[in-house]
């Protein structure tokens, strides 16, 4: 495969991942402020927070509306950060690789992406969130599902799956470093419950949670899930399993730093523990994880850019 | 100008020089005779949309404009802003060609063809038809078009030319003229692809009526003509499609027909040479790549030969493709055989080099650098369509009866002060074809552009893309100048 369609790939998956992850932190957001106070403990600063967006909203510090503010996530495209900015990227690096995804799975990413960017923004007052969050869901499982179906090699997955795992891993550390604090204080109760479901939701892991777990929502074991599980795909270790298990499989061609990087990273899941994590261990290897994931990335983005020619 | 051509424009029985009148002649319509009745090879058509209402005929519309919009059949348009990306408008209305009448277009295609790249050949190699006085020296080293760089080159199979679009217009019951030669890099055989596919699923009972010659397989001969042309002593050869990248208007054929031929599209960036061979960049390291179906201009290709600004390029291809190490198709320097001013010697290629009298005819043209010629054209420009010598996609161009005095005005100061940058045609009558517009069916101008391959052999997929001009009364069909675009049926039978 042609190096620059492999960078292609690996930022469509980073894109699209952005956009559904986005997607999902909007949609636990919104959730929780149609709860009672003292039910929902995030609020909307928080998700900007997390997203990394609170300085770009506009006039930071005044109170904005709810449907402002959900523009501003959803459909603002001069919000890089936004849903569609992430779509619109997504797109254009899927309009590279046309020829090697298949025009199929082009023509449904371009299909998506015309109907979220003809979205009127007043319906988002008249509708709320979740129509358009509906459509960008069913959008994405169908060209995941069209890419999948439309391939027997496997390369084009492997590219676009370093894209969403890396992307994945950063997203959950982000959501994980945001709301552990407040799960580990509100371990028991109500509290408890609505905190734990609230992380679930942000990472599209309530069913998976429903699955492994028997006994109910509790904090100790989502962060189990979430972080330490390897049997699913949601939780961090996992994500970083896939990204270095392919580094380490091509770790010719990456010239050896990626993959490197990446297993440095994993071993930190590995590594002895004689105690279950606590609030305080969990948030100084969160925050190595996130260095470490900001160093893998441009390890990465440096592989593609100092194409080798021999 | 041999003045006996002007009656080949059918309707006229005097010369252009003495005509008086600017109204250009009637142009005969592809579906109704002159006596208003249905064409015989239009019936079937027409009998099969009788059995459609007029709300699933506007639902059929929509599909078609949302099947183009989905799949992003867009181009972009110079000039406006880099993300604009515009749809080519689809008629739902065929044109429709008898089998006849495609025999003999396809015959004067494949000797024009023929003809075109022996000229080709012959300017890079013995100059023989210079020699012979056929035509003027001048009008080839002279042309900016013509790279020196090929000279004494051999290039594989002595072909130049693979990929042809030659633009064709219908002005007479039996009567067509070729409007130009595309020997560069011809665009539209996307669309034709396209047309025809959403063709099919709108209307599977009208096809099921009578023979309609197919096109799918185009990107089949496409590449067998690409794998024909490799270096020497290559059996498997690596194929791609060089494109400039996805800024450029025609981005989603390049990637269409790559896709449709299961070869890479490839950037600048992904190649590089190394000896005497060109490498792409893959993820298990330098592929070796043997033939060049490239999209980008002889003076993008290489910065160190050509343009040195241009990153479009690969450093050090031509130093390749001119030892053989890989073909490009098509060759370097085919432009000089479709510029404007060459066109008029067309015929008389094909007289030289073939012996044959021209199947296909030109449209009378006047050349401007001509003093005698320059000085009627000048007197008559309300009745004539000056065009650039090496304009394309209907830039640079003045329709006489459709202008204004002040257009008109300009366009005198533009000749005078580089005569030999233009030349004249009268206006011809377009044919015209039903077509839907916002009041409803109304007949609207149209040309066609076929593909002809040439490799082994030359091969035509019968047909070619018809090119429609959507305002009334224009004879522009460019898509940049809001042409829009009709699926075209050549019947078996």
């Amino acid at each position: 495969m042609l190096l620059r369609i492999a960078d292609h790939l690996y930022w469509m998956g980073r894109y699209i991942e952005r956009a559904e992850n986005t997607a999902r932190a909007v949609e636990g957001a919104y959730h929780a402020s149609l709860l009672p106070k003292g039910y929902a403990l995030e609020d909307w600063d928080s998700l900007l927070g997390m997203l990394g967006l609170r300085d770009r909203f506009p006039e930071p510090g005044r109170s904005a509306s709810i449907q402002e503010l959900l523009r501003f996530v959803t459909l603002d495209l001069e919000n890089p950060s936004s849903i569609l900015s992430s779509l619109r990227a997504a797109r254009e690096n899927g309009r590279a690789t046309c020829g090697t995804i298949s025009l199929d799975a082009w023509g449904s990413l371009n299909a998506l992406w015309l109907d979220l960017s003809e979205i009127d923004p007043s319906r988002l007052i008249s509708d709320g969130a979740p129509p358009l969050l509906a459509r960008l869901n069913e959008g994405i499982q169908l060209f995941r599902g069209v890419i999948q179906s439309k391939l027997n090699h496997d390369e084009v997955t492997q590219w676009t799956g370093l894209g969403i795992f890396l992307e994945r891993a950063d997203y959950m550390t982000r959501i994980l470093r945001a709301r552990c604090p407040f799960l580990f204080k509100a371990a028991k109760g109500d509290a408890a419950y609505y905190s734990s479901m609230a992380l679930l939701r942000w990472a599209g892991a309530v069913e998976a949670y429903r699955k492994l777990y028997r006994n109910g929502v509790m904090p100790g074991k989502v962060i189990d899930l979430l972080v330490l599980n390897e049997e699913t795909q949601c939780s961090l270790h996992a994500c970083l399993d896939r990204i270095s298990i392919f580094l380490s499989h091509n770790s010719d061609g990456m010239g050896g730093n990626a993959a490197g990087v990446a297993t440095d990273l994993h071993r930190l899941f590995h590594e002895p523990r004689d105690r279950d994590l606590d609030g305080q261990d969990l948030s100084s290897r969160l925050a190595d994880v996130a260095v470490g994931l900001r160093g893998l990335a441009e390890e990465i983005d440096r592989w593609f850019q100092e194409t080798p020619c021999a | 100008m041999n003045p006996e051509q002007t009656t080949l424009l059918g309707k006229t029985t005097t010369t252009p020089r003495s005509r008086t009148s600017a109204s250009p002649p009637r142009p005969i319509d592809e579906m109704y005779g002159p006596n208003g009745a249905i064409r015989d090879h239009y019936r079937f058509w027409d009998e099969g949309l009788r059995t459609v209402s007029a709300s699933q005929l506007v639902q059929k519309r929509q599909e078609a404009d949302r099947y183009f919009h989905r799949q992003g059949i867009t181009f972009s348009v110079y000039g406006e802003s880099a993300s604009a990306e515009r749809l080519i408008p689809f008629d739902i209305i065929p044109r429709i060609i008898p089998a006849n009448q495609w025999q003999t277009l396809a015959a004067g295609l494949r000797q024009r063809v023929c003809a075109l790249n022996a000229f080709l050949h012959d300017v890079y190699h013995q100059q023989e038809i210079i020699k012979s006085g056929r035509i003027p020296g001048e009008m080839v080293f002279r042309n900016p078009q013509y790279r020196v760089e090929m000279y004494g080159i051999p290039v594989p199979r002595d072909l130049y030319v693979q990929i042809a679009g030659i633009d064709l217009v219908h002005t007479g019951e039996n009567e067509f003229y070729v409007l130009e030669d595309n020997l560069r890099t011809p665009s539209g055989v996307s669309y034709m692809l396209a047309n025809r596919r959403i063709m099919m699923r709108l209307f599977p009972e009208i096809f099921a009526r009578r023979p309609i010659a197919p096109v799918e397989h185009y990107p089949n001969l496409l590449l067998e003509t690409l794998c024909s042309v490799a270096p020497e002593g290559v059996r498997d050869p690596q194929t791609v499609l060089l494109t400039p990248g996805p800024f450029n208007s025609a981005y989603f054929e390049h990637t269409f027909l790559a896709q449709q031929m299961g070869i890479e599209v490839v950037e600048a960036r992904d190649l590089f040479v190394r000896g005497n061979a060109v490498y792409m960049r893959t993820t298990e390291g330098p592929v070796r790549v043997h033939v060049i179906y490239r999209r980008v201009d002889d003076d993008f290709l290489d910065p160190l030969v050509f343009r040195p600004d241009s990153i479009l390029g690969v450093p050090g291809l031509l130093s390749v493709y001119r030892s053989g190490g890989v073909t490009l198709v098509n060759a370097v320097g085919t432009g000089v055989a479709d510029d404007k001013a060459v066109y008029i010697y067309v015929p008389e290629m094909i007289r030289f080099y073939l012996g044959e009298e021209p199947i296909l005819k030109n449209v009378p043209t006047y050349q401007l650098r001509d003093p005698g010629e320059r000085s009627y054209v000048l007197a008559h420009l309300e009745e004539l369509v000056v065009k650039e010598v090496h304009g394309s996609g209907g830039y640079g161009m003045l329709v006489g009866p459709a202008s204004s005095e002040k257009q008109r005005e300009a366009f005198r100061h533009r000749i005078f002060r580089n005569p030999s940058n233009y030349i004249a045609q009268p206006t011809l009558a377009l044919s015209t074809c039903p077509t839907f517009v916002e009041s409803g069916i109304a007949p609207r101008h149209i040309d066609l552009r076929p593909f002809v391959l040439n490799g082994r052999t030359i091969q035509i997929v019968p047909g070619g893309l018809t090119r429609v001009a959507l305002r009334e009364g224009s004879l522009v069909v460019n898509s940049s100048q809001g042409g829009g675009t009709k699926d075209t049926w050549v019947l078996e039978d």
